[in-house]
């Protein structure tokens, strides 16, 4: 009897499952699919993420949509965890009237849809910058941001030929995130012919950064170069490096140069640079984009909505360029694509999938985030 | 587990076809993707929070660390197939020794603890966990996590495709599920709940406490380790984030919402709370919100969980019609004929510090006789009863027992019993 | 010998941290036997009031914080209406879960209502702090050691010696018999469970100048202050303010010269040895069963 309520529940829930997924496309209608975080601790991004993708729909739409298509944004949350990601994706990888999705900002996000993703054999955008995601063998993945090899490539040759600096401490969170830069950016100043002075991991949400301060102190670094995912811990950090009296210039990943962190660490921050995939000085098209963004979202643009906007126009220029929603087609038509200019920068698409090869640097000059430089890399 | 005879006989067969359905289903007819992943999940979790049922539902102790060994079981999977490129099969064997063997050495520090102190063990152990699997990355990989987990390819028959793969997860579950129910009944089963009604009633009686409870701690992180297992071959990527603390809160929430001591109703339970955050997926941002408020109503309103809701709907357990109660005879006169001692004590005495409660007692208990304990007011008689039940520890004293389990004379000194020493006396033949 | 110094300073500002959120444990543990588990909320709860008394009624710090507080005990009120008191016959584990619930409804409400973004909290003073023989004193963590001695002196005399403390004392250390004396043991447990979201709140305030305010605040912190409460041995006062103290000095200098990574894992296998070695703690009564 009691299995038997069971099978009866599970029967009722694929019977859910079937209409839930049964909602088909109307005709001149053309789906994007997104996979981003509503709830859970990173919705405040997913929020920004989903305005930069609807600006972009909207602009497309009001320039007669792609060959005659309107596009509509179909969204699942994803919770902020791997499973909650991969049952958003298979949710929506279900439906079998979306041509493109946008996916994950976060790595491990990416890693676990990944299986899937090559299982339904369409493109997905992806924001996440751990190198090795494009180096899989996964043909579907295109990257809308530049990834850490070439951020940690842009800090080390800042720092040691823009500041001329040689003794470097790197911070970094000892999440994938933080890990993955940490690995990068010693390897990059490796290639400088400089050994670290100091590597220091930190659990993400500390609420004091004394021992890794003092550490940074001990080992008489003359710079730091950073890689925190998030603001609280960054802004706790910043405050007890000028506590505590450290000198050291600092380069930090895109979250110290964050409206957030601004927020948080206030004046600690001034003098700082950062390497920033998204700077709204960067370019004309950065800076409409920042200016129309400000005005509908009433915050500053950063690179949470700048990398959706870029995707979903690069997905509507790809599928015009090859004048089908076919998903071979559509990736030819995206690996094409050179010298497109998005507001994260020119895009020029290689074989792995990656759009862009550099980064911005910009400078923290009192409280104001001003853009200093862009690198370029050709590999 | 008192259904009477008739329905027994009817839903086996009944619940052995709705098993095969649910198996059969899947791979006869094509199902999207996303459910079968959906399902996926629940099947494994479903093992995992059947653990729980064994050492939270029977044997009563708390465990918040359910996550950690589900974990253990999936690393346990990864690690054996990725990097030592060992068989599906005994990957995850692997991993289910690597959670029992710890899931033994939690339950040996019930000792001396219960209650939340238990669960702050539980906890401790949890954390401690999430934070090796997350910084020893030689070995895990750290926070990046091990991708590419491969499906096992057993008896010639390739599990790859997820309808396949998700028909053997349901077999297993069934199977697990199959074991927890008939575990219940069992001598092991029976001295759980005996622990968890009344720790020191049981231990009186006889039953080895402490081997039961380090038995439940480490059954329970088996099935949570096959589960993991099985879920890494399932997602094909497993990360250190994805076994942490609030895991296992949803797991004991699984347990306690479906009713902890039915294995049914922890399959209910996860069933539920993994298709609740689906279901509520239209209300977005708020939904979290929801299933807090949910779990709050759930604990007020259905004490005994879903399951005990359900089963009181299907009406009160039938009464076996046993006929007129017998009068049972005081002592034994058969017994009594034969003669001879089942219990002798010399010298017993029990001081609490200055005070003497018993000084120097002797006394012969004999097979088939009723004996009385008599004595005005602070005389001794408790306390008497309670060094004989092995409650307390007797300051001097010889014993002879032709028991070998009197748990007093496990604590006195003793010679060998005499002819024909016997299994256990019952407690209650010596008032 | 500075670096040892300012390791101390910021270990005992911490820990006192955790001492104030586990005052709040401890409180509730005594009065009801249970373990709230949404007690980092209430701080988390009280630093949001302050943002939205201070940032978006813009009322001055001095009345913003009185009616964060007593807005916090309206919620604690209301958190033992719901949370507990229809559990109150059941056992432990239903009303720890159902805390838990709690502690996840009230996270994500405030998700809802205010959003994901994190905010800073103005501090009481303007002043960073003292730099005073190569050590920094940062006058937030100044504020909470000051407050957290002020708070054990209030606390010690209320409970000692007034009326009222005593029978929230006797509330808590025998149901059944105080309410045969003629307390109001409803009454008694409501106000524990206000006073201990008061306290909760305030422990928040002080805290969010430093830890900022995001909804992970109250989890941040909570789980380490139950560890501490159970190591200076659960159910007393000063055992939260010492196992507070010595943990968050044991997490500041293990991650210093051991490890920064595992500096968590410190913390709770100290709380292990403990619990194995020593459950009842510190100061503890000793953890046995009647026969």
């Amino acid at each position: 009897m009691s299995k038997r309520q069971v099978t009866a529940g599970a029967i009722v829930a694929l019977a859910l499952g079937y209409g839930i997924a049964a909602s088909a496309a109307s005709a001149g209608e053309i789906k994007i699919g997104m996979v981003t975080p509503v709830t859970g601790p990173a919705a405040e991004s997913g929020k920004y993420a989903q305005i930069g993708a609807k600006m972009a729909i909207e602009e497309i739409n009001a320039a007669g949509g792609v060959n005659g298509n309107t596009l509509t944004l179909v969204i699942e949350d994803d919770q902020t965890t791997n499973p909650g990601a991969v049952a958003a994706f298979s949710r929506l990888a279900s439906q079998s009237d979306i041509a493109v999705f946008l996916g994950s900002i976060r790595s491990t996000q990416v890693d676990a849809m990944s299986p899937d993703i090559m299982k339904v054999g369409k493109p997905v955008f992806i924001g996440g910058t751990a190198p090795q995601l494009t180096h899989q063998g996964n043909q579907w993945l295109f990257r809308c941001r530049p990834n850490d090899s070439y951020s940690a490539r842009v800090i080390a040759d800042f720092g040691v030929d823009t500041l001329g600096l040689k003794k470097w401490a790197i911070v970094h969170s000892t999440d994938a995130f933080g890990t993955g830069g940490m690995n990068a950016l010693t390897a990059a100043l490796k290639t400088h012919g400089l050994e670290p002075a100091l590597v220091q991991g930190y659990p993400n949400q500390s609420p004091d950064f004394s021992a890794v301060v003092l550490a940074v102190k001990s080992s008489g670094a003359d710079i730091v170069g950073s890689y925190f995912t998030f603001e609280n811990d960054l802004g706790i950090f910043s405050k007890q490096l000028k506590q505590f009296g450290i000198q050291a210039k600092w380069v930090g990943s895109p979250s110290i140069a964050t409206a957030t962190a601004i927020k948080l660490a206030g004046p600690t921050l001034n003098g700082t640079y950062g390497i920033a995939d998204f700077a709204a000085d960067s370019s004309p098209e950065a800076k409409a984009f920042s200016a129309k963004y400000e005005s509908i979202a009433h915050a500053i643009a950063d690179n949470f909505s700048s990398w959706t906007f870029d995707a979903v126009h690069i997905a509507a220029k790809a599928m015009a360029d090859a004048k089908t929603t076919e998903p071979a087609k559509v990736r030819e038509a995206i690996l094409a694509i050179k010298g497109y200019k998005g507001v994260e920068g020119t895009y020029n698409f290689d074989q792995n999938g990656d759009g862009l090869h550099g980064y911005n640097i910009v400078q923290n000059e009192g409280g104001k985030i001003v853009f200093s430089k862009h690198v370029d890399y050709n590999d | 587990m008192t259904t009477g005879s008739s329905k027994a006989a009817l839903a086996v067969p009944l619940l052995l076809a709705a098993a095969a359905a649910s198996v059969i289903l899947p791979l006869v007819h094509p199902v999207n993707g996303y459910l079968l992943n959906l399902f996926m999940q629940a099947a494994t979790y479903a093992m995992a929070v059947l653990g729980l049922t064994v050492v939270l539902g029977y044997a009563g102790q708390i465990s918040i660390a359910q996550a950690g060994f589900f974990g253990l079981g999936a690393y346990g999977l990864a690690i054996g197939t990725t990097v030592l490129h060992l068989p599906f099969i005994v990957a995850l064997l692997l991993g289910v020794c690597v959670a029992g063997l710890l899931g033994a050495v939690l339950g040996a520090s019930t000792l001396k603890l219960g209650g939340h102190y238990l669960a702050m063990v539980t906890i401790s152990f949890q954390q401690i966990l999430t934070l090796v699997l997350t910084n020893w990355i030689s070995l895990t990989n750290g926070p990046d996590g091990i991708r590419n987990i491969p499906r096992p390819s057993l008896f010639g028959i390739s599990w790859q495709d997820s309808d396949r793969y998700l028909a053997l997860c349901l077999v297993v579950l069934y199977g697990v599920g199959a074991f927890v129910w008939w575990l219940k009944g069992t001598k092991l089963g029976l001295g759980m709940q005996a622990v968890r009604d009344n720790e020191l009633a049981a231990e009186v009686v006889g039953v080895d406490t402490y081997r039961v409870k380090v038995t439940a701690f480490c059954l329970s992180a088996l099935l949570g380790g096959l589960g993991g297992g099985l879920f890494a071959g399932g997602f094909g990527y497993i990360s250190p984030d994805q076994f942490s603390f609030g895991e296992s809160v949803v797991f004991l929430t699984m347990v306690l919402l479906g009713g902890a001591d039915a294995a049914v109703g922890s399959a209910v339970g996860t069933a539920l709370l993994i298709l609740l955050p689906e279901w509520l997926r239209f209300l977005k941002g708020a939904y979290l919100a929801v299933y807090g408020l949910a779990v709050i109503l759930i604990m007020v309103f259905m004490p005994t969980g879903l399951w005990g809701v359900l089963s009181r709907l299907a009406g009160p357990p039938r009464l076996r019609d046993r006929g007129a109660p017998e009068v049972l005879t005081l002592g034994d006169p058969e017994a009594a004929a034969k003669g001879g001692l089942l219990l002798e004590i010399k010298g017993l005495a029990k001081h609490f510090g200055g005070l003497k409660a018993l000084d120097g007692v002797d006394i012969s208990v004999e097979r088939g006789k009723v004996h009385a304990l008599i004595g005005p007011n602070g005389s001794g008689k408790t306390t008497m009863l309670n060094v004989l039940s092995g409650i307390y520890r007797p300051t001097r004293g010889r014993c002879w027992s032709m028991a070998s389990r009197s748990p007093a004379c496990r604590l006195m000194n003793w010679p060998p019993p005499g002819s024909g020493a016997r299994s256990r006396t019952s407690g209650c033949s010596i008032a | 010998m500075a670096i040892f110094l300012q390791l101390l300073f910021t270990g005992i500002g911490i820990g006192a941290v955790y001492s104030l959120v586990a005052l709040g444990f401890v409180l509730i543990y005594r009065a009801t036997n249970v373990v709230n588990f949404a007690q980092g909320e209430f701080a988390m709860l009280g630093a949001y009031l302050m943002v939205v008394t201070t940032q978006d009624l813009g009322l001055p710090y001095w009345a913003a914080i009185l009616i964060s507080l007593a807005a916090m005990g309206v919620i604690g009120a209301l958190f033992n209406l719901g949370v507990y008191y229809p559990l109150r016959h059941r056992s432990f584990l239903p009303v720890v879960i159902s805390t838990i619930g709690a502690s996840i409804l009230l996270t994500n409400s405030v998700l809802v209502g205010y959003g994901p973004a994190p905010e800073s909290l103005a501090g009481m003073f303007d002043f960073p702090g003292f730099q005073i023989a190569g050590v920094f004193l940062d006058s937030q963590y100044l504020l909470i050691i000051g407050v957290t001695i002020l708070l054990v002196a209030f606390q010690y005399f209320f409970f000692e010696h007034t009326l009222l403390g005593k029978k929230m004392q006797a509330t808590s250390q025998d149901k059944e018999m105080a309410s045969l004396l003629g307390i109001p043991v409803a009454r008694m447990i409501m106000l524990t469970f206000i006073y201990s979201a008061i306290l909760g709140g305030l422990a928040g305030i002080l805290v969010a100048p430093i830890l900022f305010v995001s909804v992970g605040l109250g989890s941040q912190v909570a789980l380490k202050a139950f560890a501490a409460s159970i190591i200076g041995g659960f159910g007393d006062v000063t055992g939260a303010i010492v196992g507070g103290l010595s943990l968050g000095i044991i997490e500041t200098f293990g991650a210093a010269y051991i490890s920064v990574p595992y500096k968590d894992a410190f913390a709770f296998l100290v709380l292990f040895g403990f619990l194995l070695i020593r459950p009842q703690g510190i100061f503890g009564e000793k953890v046995a069963q009647k026969a």
